[in-house]
């Protein structure tokens, strides 16, 4: 995890964690911690009193905090400018909004209204609508910046509107209106989608709805209106909402965002999908009895499924053995079968989208604000079905890169690898030239031997072949 | 009662009335979202007027029909 200030303490300052001046997130011995202000002490002091915390962190809603008695350790390291010191518990792993589904950030933009709403009938709201202020845990978000919450301001309008507009309604709204997916140009704009930029991208039918009206269009007329008007002469401005009308505004607005059609999905969520592959079924339930002799003997605890497509192996793999699952795929439509799978069956599964030909890069302030992919997920072992052919054949890449790259990610892990003579790969092939002089499967075990022992190679009725790796950590 | 002693408690409060805005906030809420909120709370309560007079006015023009068709209703009384 990347950090800045690196002092002899053992402290590190995390480099994502540096707006608010309210408080820093630092990390020490793999613990999480946060500094506060005597003002933020105070609020949080309140915060608690009001029980508000108490039912959020009950609900698994928001991070669980202990406060560091004074005389800690930790405590005194830290600069006397910072009043007290929170520990927090630690996540399993961090994921960002570009890389959720459709359905999954609908689901944090909800969340986030429905956490504002609540915290509004204990006279508190929150400071910021950032999407990085929600994490995932499997398929349910959690909130993480407990500084957020500050106290209602009477009458005071909601200062985060417009940051809420930009992270979560106007992606959401793009694609839902348009079919296109917003992440790409969500992970390039991190402070989110400017209003004025939907506005003019959305199709005529999106008016016809009040909140898109106020929320996207009237929002990008006045934007737009005062960036031509030029600088104002800087007094503050006095405005009042009151709270009555703010509940009635927040609330009509998480119904819309709730029922905003989700263009991923098929209405028949479930079909299609399951019958997809060239298998046959003894090969499938083949592949299944693998998998789960392998989750059971090495039972790891962060499990990676790449090209996980509607999640069925890593559901295999977490009844097996293994204690969580990220899925990553590139197909949004399987992604959302993924969710639906994880949301039924109630597994421990994070379906993520992601281009593993180009993962999630580092970002933000010095490239240190919000890690890279590799960076931030640190599996103990991957899947990698059916993939090896998408990167070799599909993406040009060499079979050496491909397998070097697989063997980095994770010390243990089962690839399949697919023969030429698969109808698959005969369907890739059937309108190139083919150059893949080194896709076969002599050179993709000669290429894992240099990175890896291969601790067992088994071949599927398929012709399919399923290759164990290991390789020291 | 000294006038000094009561000046700085009021400047204090008109300054605090001054920033309607949480000072914990740090936050850019933005001004065209701020127009906006404004309008919204401007339409809101122009709605709320609306539909309270609305409802007067409907009772008033109904009490007044009310009273004419008695009137006019031949041998009730």
């Amino acid at each position: 995890m990347p950090h800045t200030q690196h002092k002899e303490s053992g402290l590190l300052w995390n480099a994502g964690s540096f707006k608010d001046p309210a408080g820093r997130v630092f990390e020490r011995d793999g613990r999480i911690f946060r500094t506060m202000t005597a003002a933020t002490a105070g609020t949080i002091d309140r915060f608690e009193a009001s029980g508000l915390y108490q039912r959020l962190s009950d609900a698994q809603k928001l991070v669980r905090h202990e406060h560091l008695p004074i005389n800690d350790d930790i405590c005194k390291s830290v600069d006397t400018v910072w009043h007290a010191v929170l520990e927090h518990e630690r996540l399993p792993y961090l994921s960002y909004a570009f890389e959720w589904p459709f359905s999954l950030l609908q689901r944090a933009a909800v969340f986030h209204l429905d956490v504002l709403l609540e915290s509004l009938q204990s006279d508190f709201t929150l400071s910021d609508a950032s999407c990085y202020n929600i994490q995932f845990i499997n398929t349910k978000p959690i909130f993480i910046d407990t500084l957020s919450f500050i106290d209602y301001v009477d009458n005071a309008p909601w200062l985060a509107h417009k940051q809420f507009c930009e992270n979560f309604l106007n992606p959401l709204i793009l694609s839902a209106y348009t079919g296109v997916p917003y992440h790409p140009w969500l992970q390039s704009r991190l402070n989110g989608l400017p209003s004025t930029e939907v506005a003019s991208l959305l199709p005529f039918k999106a008016r016809l709805s009040v909140n898109a009206l106020v929320h996207v269009f009237a929002l990008a007329k006045i934007e737009g209106a005062l960036r031509k008007a030029g600088p104002t002469d800087g007094t503050q401005r006095k405005n009042t909402l009151s709270k009555h009308a703010l509940v009635l505004m927040l609330t009509s607005l998480r119904d819309y965002c709730a029922n905003l059609r989700n263009p991923f999905t098929d209405r028949s969520i479930w079909s299609g999908y399951e019958s997809e592959n060239s298998y046959d079924d003894a090969s499938q339930s083949q592949k299944a009895e693998i998998i789960s002799g392998f989750c059971a003997r090495y039972k790891p605890e962060l499990l990676l499924d790449i090209g996980c497509n509607t999640g069925r192996y890593s559901e295999i793999a977490l009844a097996h053995g293994a204690t969580r699952a990220i899925g990553v795929d590139g197909d949004l439509n399987a992604l959302e079968v993924a969710v639906a799978r994880a949301d039924k069956k109630n597994l421990n599964l994070l379906p993520l989208y992601m281009d593993c030909t180009n993962p999630s890069p580092a970002l933000g302030w010095n490239n240190l604000e919000r890690p890279g992919f590799k960076s931030r997920i640190k599996p103990d072992a991957i899947l990698a079905l059916a993939l090896i052919h998408h990167l070799v054949i599909g993406a040009n890449i060499s079979m050496a890169m491909a397998v070097s790259w697989l063997v980095s990610l994770a010390p243990r892990g089962v690839i399949e690898f697919i023969p030429k003579s698969d109808i698959m790969i005969r369907n890739m092939l059937s309108t190139r030239i083919d150059i893949f002089q080194d896709y076969h499967i002599d050179c993709f075990l000669a290429e894992l031997r240099q990175h890896a022992s291969i601790e067992s190679t088994i071949t599927l009725d398929s012709e399919r072949v399923l290759v164990t790796y290991s390789r020291p950590t | 009662m000294k006038e000094g002693s009561l000046l700085r408690p009021v400047m204090a409060t008109m300054v605090l009335l001054a920033f309607s805005s949480n000072a914990w906030a740090y936050l850019d809420p933005g001004s065209a979202s701020l127009i906006l909120q404004g309008l919204i709370a401007g339409l809101l309560s122009a709605a709320a007027v609306t539909k309270l007079y609305w409802h007067k006015l409907k009772q008033f023009f109904s009490g007044k029909k009310a009273t004419e068709d008695d009137a006019n209703k031949p041998g009730t009384e």
